[in-house]
């Protein structure tokens, strides 16, 4: 089964994505996913490097957004990676945070429409079907199909997922939701696809304290989390519109520090897996329906722990 | 006292129509054979320009490297701030941003929207946003784009001021590309009329704007094809200025110091009968007015032409050469002509 590795280190550069996939498809892992973080480093540009220095290991961005690129922008950028690395090439798509689509003055009242659209476009052009059926136009450069994973934590991104994705992933969702997020995508699945049983492969990406030195910025991917989980979940972890707002306001500033202070504990234990024991994970990955499994990477002498741990959760899956 | 004019210099202006590698080859090559730059455009929904760029900055140490002109439609221009500052870094500070609203694209393709039909308020905007990310500075409140305080290039940049070049057409767009940009690209089949013509509006802009115009550099795409053999170098050159003239703005035209009977006719034929008939009545005088075509000799004395127009960068685009591997043209144009155009 699939282990993945999603680029986790803070502003990464040329030479830290060179190194992390070099690790990365050393280590084992099936693939890498760098995030689309605005306005971190491009993650096209990126991704092309992590092309160079790879040879097997699938590639892609973890998440990009169907905002602030135009969709057929995003397809030409799906076919530029392709021709530098050929099938391995995976696209993830999501709503984009809310704290830098705020930023942009963008609103994603309608991400899951326009999530959906555009893994249509994606099938539908490298299918061979023009840019836009009205004017007939087409993409100028050949798409070949690539595989799709959505992820979200809204019940409109899970649905989504569930219609249309190949893959969705559960990405730091609370422990407490995610058999409710995996049964949205399951209800989604069966609601939106012809074929009867026919469901995205469900890549959970657990928030995992390991003790690394890479605890604290665990805990700033649960402050991001908080701000994303569901509201009910907010609810029971006490966190009212205020403090919420608060949060948003200090992750957008770059308080990142700051901002962990205002994540309750019960947000904590809720997100984080502490001291993992690999067989009892699986167990829990086995009943949520997990077919692989994604870790963050943080620093780059982590990737093989991490890659060796999932290998253990899989067990004989894996 | 006066600003120093950008020197003038040679380059090769690409088409990012061919896999990857081929354009790879092509800069590497320009570089090799000491060409001072190489632009990559994005005309339409086709390879990815900063990613291709971002091959090429790989591939060479030396050449500066022209992203452009990239519309703000397509993607947010916090989003080109984003990947500018991002090739910047990975070609250590080679990068010439070109900006432009790209309107005969859009309007062509059927994307043009409410924000495309303030082509001026959208590109003033989005060098404000762009400098000011680079620079670090925080908000930027405008009609068409704004970016709030929070967002930030939250990595460290190469340069802090990658020069903007604005892809310019009409007065009104050169005359404010004098006023805020580092440069401006003309786009295709310019003539030294249209370079002189151009290069006159910017100046008006700068001058209003209280800069002094020799800071506002001035590059263009120039149809070059050499050869030994003038002959095929000019015929190479026919059906491409059929297509262009049947295209660009009427200013492209008007400024060029061409028959204007020549022009319509290729316009109207190319209109009603295709490009095939069209490219059968370009004449060579024709040729003359918009392109740099011919044996190593004439390409020399018409660049100088474009050169004395007050051209400091110029682009060898499209055609290059007659023969399909374009290695030998662009060796003809480095070893033959660049020295003699700037003696």
């Amino acid at each position: 089964m699939p282990v993945g590795v999603i680029c986790h280190l803070h502003n990464a550069s040329f030479a830290d994505v060179r190194a992390l996939a070099e690790a990365a498809e050393s280590a084992g892992a099936d693939w890498l996913g760098l995030p689309d973080a605005f306005w971190w480093r491009d993650t096209w540009l990126l991704l092309a490097e992590a092309a160079r220095a790879t040879t097997h290991l699938e590639i892609g961005p973890m998440v990009t957004n169907p905002y602030l690129r135009h969709p057929f922008h995003t397809v030409a950028a799906v076919a530029t990676l392709q021709d530098l690395a050929g099938p391995r090439v995976i696209v993830g798509l999501g709503a984009g945070g809310s704290e830098v689509s705020g930023a942009a003055g963008v609103s994603r009242r309608d991400a899951p429409a326009r999530v959906r659209a555009l893994t249509t476009l994606l099938r539908d052009v490298a299918a061979g079907q023009p840019l836009d059926p009205a004017s007939g136009r087409t993409l100028e450069v050949p798409v070949q199909p690539t595989p799709v994973l959505i992820a979200g934590r809204g019940n409109g991104m899970l649905d989504v997922a569930g219609r249309c994705a190949d893959r969705a992933m559960l990405w730091a969702v609370p422990q407490s939701d995610l058999q409710r997020s995996a049964s949205v995508i399951a209800a989604g699945a069966v609601a939106g696809r012809e074929a009867p049983g026919q469901r995205p492969d469900l890549v959970w990406a657990p928030l995992v304290d390991h003790g690394y030195r890479s605890r604290a910025q665990v805990r700033t991917i649960a402050a991001y989390s908080v701000l994303n989980s569901h509201p009910a979940v907010q609810g029971r972890w006490g966190l009212d519109p205020a403090k919420l707002g608060r949060l948003r306001q200090l992750l957008v500033g770059g308080g990142a520090a700051a901002a962990q202070e205002l994540v309750p504990t019960a947000a904590l234990d809720d997100l984080i897996i502490q001291d993992p024991d690999p067989v009892q994970v699986g167990e829990f990955a086995a009943e949520l329906g997990a077919t692989s499994l994604a870790l963050p990477a943080f620093s780059i002498d982590e990737v093989a722990g991490r890659v060796a741990w999932a290998r253990e959760v899989l067990g004989p899956r894996g | 006292m006066s600003a120093p004019a950008a020197p003038r210099r040679l380059g090769l202006a690409l088409s990012n129509e061919v896999p990857v590698s081929a354009t790879v080859a092509l800069a590497r090559q320009a570089e090799q054979l000491g060409l001072d730059e190489v632009w990559l455009p994005e005309s339409g929904h086709g390879r990815g320009v900063f990613t291709v760029a971002a091959q090429v900055a790989a591939a060479t140490s030396r050449i500066k490297i022209g992203v452009g002109i990239v519309n703000p439609f397509w993607r947010h221009p916090s989003v080109i701030a984003m990947e500018a500052a991002t090739l910047d870094e990975a070609s250590r500070g080679r990068v010439l941003l070109g900006v432009g609203a790209a309107l005969w694209t859009l309007r062509a393709l059927g994307e043009a929207d409410d924000r495309s039909e303030r082509p001026l308020t959208a590109m003033v905007e989005s060098i404000r946003i762009v400098r000011s990310m680079l620079r670090g500075e925080r908000g930027v409140d405008g009609q068409v784009f704004s970016v709030r305080a929070e967002a930030h290039l939250d990595f460290p940049r190469f340069r802090a001021a990658i020069p903007v070049y604005v892809g310019a057409v009409n007065g009104r767009m050169l005359r404010a590309s004098g006023a805020w940009a580092d440069g401006v690209q003309l786009g295709a089949i310019a003539s030294p009329g249209y370079v002189r013509w151009s290069r006159d509006q910017i100046a008006r802009g700068a001058r209003a704007a209280g800069r002094d115009p020799a800071e506002v550099d001035l590059v263009s795409n120039v149809l070059v094809s050499v050869d030994p053999d003038r002959r095929a170098a000019r015929d190479a050159v026919r059906s491409v200025l059929a297509y262009y003239i049947h295209r660009v703005e009427p200013v492209v035209l008007s400024t060029a110091g061409a028959d204007q009977r020549e022009v319509q006719r290729v316009r109207l034929t190319v209109i009603q009968d295709g490009l095939e008939a069209g490219a059968e009545l370009v004449t060579d005088g024709l040729i003359d007015a918009f392109a740099a075509a011919g044996d190593p000799d004439d390409v020399t004395t018409r660049l100088q032409e474009y050169a004395r127009a007050g051209l400091r960068g110029i682009l060898a685009w499209h055609v290059i050469g007659p023969q399909p591997d374009k290695a030998r043209a662009l060796e003809l144009l480095a070893r033959e002509v660049r020295a003699r155009v700037f003696a």
